[in-house]
């Protein structure tokens, strides 16, 4: 599954719906509950703990690729 | 021959021309090669694979949804979405497409060219494919909404809230349900409290409220203000005028140094403050409000600091929790309208690790995950239910399947599965959990398709039967349709649809009582037997504020019913029946013991109810203590039993008028002339009192039909009417009401 998937998912939406531009502007349920589920919905697909101040920087679905790279997670 | 090998070697996409392509596969023979080719063709003519699939279905063979998603995904991927429009419709008679990805897709596309209609019937394909499709239902949600049907939309967000219980899905339904105009159901007002972040129950509690048609609102205090919102009397808290107020703490904010090991003369010292500061709360709540209080118990986030010792030594935390919720629970105990939650338990059954989430906790003071708001919401709804009386009275059961395996019309007495040992022990298990429905007052009653011959021997004498004859307060085993058995059942113990909750295996039995029978709850019961305790345990319909002794003895009460009966089918006439039953009633001004049971018999009664005004604990108490009111109390008792404290009315004086501001009788005595009884007592009080006219009121509500006439059958005239509310006069002094000559008992000189 990739980001785009996870995102997808989370927010109930189309995958061919999310892009890399896709942030918490764009996206209606990306609210502060709604990171959160996204956090802990990227955790389990990924396997990977998200450290707080990473989890926090993630405000596009740029930037969550970005991050996940150093958790050794290609996507 | 050759010449399908040669199209299969050279391949289709050397054909240039789509025509000649289409026409070459088109002389295929089923099998391989034709789906083969036409896998091919999907890539360089779409459209045209469309057009063959439909003349040749043959094609399509086994593995047929492989080449049906294929081509959807293909139409999709180049925008023909009439073609794709066409392959789903061809798809619905041939089963071709599995993956409702591609009916999204292609209905959202719809949707952007304004082809709403088209939508929603993809929509529906998705649907047809996965009942279970959220985003189809989100579609036709919004398709409804934006096309005014607000009926339709709100339907679609319970459906959603039905399906999907993740956050994102129950708080989509919240939000959008705001928009929606007219909510329906009865109000309740909901505040939440709290020293952490709660924020994400309330989405969660207003879809239960719905389930249950309330149409809630809710109040948020300030994050961890609830002091001042509580010792404030003018706070946002009390303007909201909550129902119910959640007050939920936790420990580590009010008390943050258990986190430490404690020594135990300081834990000691934590508990005393922790349980004076809680009722304090508590009792600045009841002065202020006349909301149901409900305080989560304090529980611990992470393991006790002392390992394996804990239990061992006197600082233990697990220990000192325990002592710590009873001791809270024991003090809560004698106020009526506040409650202990047992939080521990109710994570328990989501599991601690799933229920608190350290990185939620740490990132947004999140205590209760995500995984957790579900359970605490449902849970949180057994007090708000009971509050607004809507606990079912009664559970009707089906036998064969439901309370024991297998059918005993073709298995005999002993061939059904019930006993010590599985299959048979879980239908056991199931029955002990009705049993303890009945220590709460919840009648149980069976309604079965069999022969009574059958049937009848499993109740009496299977040695592992745990309910018995005198368990069912009434039973219908025969062969006829089981709503009109239902029906009949709700008129043999006088209550209303509404109070019951149909139970049976049998999904064909189900669909018909939610059809015909909407008002009676219809559980979905599991296929497999052993999930039937936990469904009926999970199960928030039959919880009350308080356990009166008419609800310990309720089975009693019906079982008398039916011998009272016996009595009347054996008496001459109705006059000499109701003389036989040796009816007695005694009528007082409601004491302060009464409180419970009085509360209950406002909010629970619905036939035998006037005015239907659902008086609270704090009403009925300003009541009995001010000199304008008057608060009645009537019990009744036969030679078959004591039926307990019945009814209730409330009197406002105003100087030589006596308002009824509410009278009420439970249906267990109606048809016994105790009513007459009652008035005729309020009637001679007023006399002595010097009143000169009784004002009796009646609003009409569905149920109270029964009662229509009660005024006027007791010499009343008509004083006005508009909206289906009546005001009624007697003078007291030229018209004596007649006490029923086989009634003994409730006169004016027992009491002042």
């Amino acid at each position: 599954m990739s980001v785009e998937d996870v995102v997808a998912r989370v927010f109930n939406l189309d995958a061919s719906e999310v892009t890399d531009q896709s942030s918490r502007e764009t996206i209606a349920g990306w609210d502060s509950m709604g990171h959160l589920s996204l956090v802990t919905g990227l955790e389990e697909e990924f396997k990977v703990s998200i450290a707080i101040a990473d989890a926090m920087e993630m405000a596009s679905v740029q930037h969550i690729k970005r991050i996940l790279k150093d958790y050794g997670v290609a996507p | 021959m050759s010449e399908d090998r040669e199209l299969l070697d050279t391949g289709i996409d050397k054909l240039t021309d789509e025509i000649e392509a289409r026409t070459a596969i088109n002389r295929l023979p089923s099998g391989l090669r034709l789906r083969q080719a036409i896998e091919r063709l999907i890539f360089i003519d779409p459209k045209g694979a469309v057009d063959l699939l439909e003349t040749r279905p043959d094609a399509i063979g086994e593995s047929g949804t492989d080449l049906g998603n294929l081509l959807g995904r293909s139409l999709l991927e180049r925008k023909m979405f009439r073609e794709a429009a066409h392959l789903l419709h061809l798809a619905g008679q041939t089963k071709l497409i599995t993956d409702t990805t591609i009916c999204i897709r292609l209905a959202k596309a719809l949707a952007q060219e304004q082809d709403s209609k088209g939508a929603a019937q993809v929509f529906r394909t998705a649907l047809a494919i996965d009942p279970a499709c959220v985003p189809a239902m989100r579609g036709l949600y919004e398709i409804a909404a934006k096309a005014g049907q607000s009926e339709e939309a709100s339907q679609w967000l319970a459906r959603l809230a039905d399906t999907d219980l993740s956050y994102s899905t129950v708080s989509y339904v919240y939000r959008e349900r705001q928009k929606l105009p007219g909510s329906q159901g009865r109000p309740v007002r909901i505040a939440l409290l709290s020293s952490y972040v709660l924020d994400w129950l309330i989405p969660y509690l207003d879809v239960e409220c719905r389930k249950a048609g309330l149409n809630p609102e809710f109040y948020l205090g300030p994050f961890n203000q609830y002091t001042q919102q509580i010792l404030n009397p003018r706070s946002d808290l009390y303007q909201f005028k909550p129902d119910v107020i959640f007050l939920a703490l936790g420990l580590e904010d009010i008390c943050p140094e258990v986190a430490v090991s404690p020594k135990e003369d300081e834990l000691a010292r934590a508990r005393g403050a922790i349980v004076g500061q809680v009722l304090g709360l508590v009792r600045e709540i009841e002065a202020h409000s006349g909301a149901l209080t409900v305080v989560h118990s304090f529980s611990a986030l992470g393991r006790d600091g002392l390992g394996i010792l804990q239990n061992r030594l006197a600082n233990g935390l697990s220990k000192w929790l325990g002592s710590l919720n009873d001791e809270l629970a024991g003090e809560l105990r004698t106020h009526e309208r506040s409650f202990l939650m047992p939080l521990d338990s109710v994570v328990g059954w989501v599991g601690r690790e799933r229920s608190h989430q350290a990185k939620m906790w740490y990132m947004a003071s999140m205590r209760m995950a995500e995984a957790s708001l579900p359970e605490l919401a449902r849970y949180s709804m057994r007090y708000v239910k009971a509050l607004k009386g809507l606990t079912r009275k009664c559970v009707v059961l089906d036998l064969d399947g439901t309370l024991w395996g297998g059918v005993v019309g073709e298995a005999g007495t002993e061939g059904v599965a019930l006993g010590p040992t599985a299959p048979g022990i879980e239908y056991v298990d199931f029955q002990r959990a009705l049993l303890g429905l009945t220590r709460r007052g919840i009648l149980l009653a069976v309604c079965s398709k069999n022969n009574p011959e059958d049937a009848l021997p499993v109740i009496r004498t299977h040695p592992h039967m745990v309910l018995r004859e005198e368990q069912f307060a009434a039973m219908r085993i025969n062969w006829s349709n089981k709503a009109d058995n239902i029906l009949e059942i709700a008129q043999e113990l006088n209550i209303g649809l509404d109070s019951l909750v149909f139970i049976d295996d049998n999904p064909n039995e189900r669909e018909l009582i939610k059809q015909v029978l909407p008002e009676v709850l219809t559980v979905d019961l599991p296929k497999d037997p052993s999930l039937y305790r936990r469904m009926l345990e999970d199960m928030t319909d039959f919880d009350l504020l308080a356990l009166t002794k008419e609800d310990e003895t309720r089975g009693a009460q019906y079982q008398a019913n039916a011998k009272r009966q016996a009595a009347k089918n054996t008496a001459a006439s109705l006059d000499e029946y109701l003389h036989s039953l040796g009816i007695r009633v005694a009528i007082d001004l409601a004491s302060r013991e009464a409180l419970n049971r009085v509360v209950q018999l406002f909010n629970k009664t619905n036939q035998f109810n006037l005015t239907t005004k659902r008086y609270q604990a704090e009403d009925v108490i300003r009541f009995m203590e001010s000199e304008e009111y008057r608060l009645y109390d009537l019990h009744v008792t036969d030679r078959f039993s004591d039926h307990g404290l019945v009814g209730t009315a409330v009197i406002r004086k105003q100087r030589e008028e006596w308002h009824i501001d509410s009278l009420l009788m439970s249906c267990r005595v109606m048809g016994l002339g105790v009513e007459t009884a009652f008035l005729e007592r309020i009637c001679s009080d007023a006399v002595r009192e010097r009143a000169v006219r009784l004002i009796g009121e009646y609003v009409q509500t569905k149920k109270n039909q029964p009662v229509k006439e009660f005024y006027a059958q007791h010499g009343f005239s008509l004083l006005k009417e508009e909206d289906g509310r009546q005001e009624w006069t007697l003078t007291v002094a030229a018209t004596p009401i007649q006490k029923p000559s086989w009634i003994a008992g409730g006169t004016g000189a027992e009491t002042s």
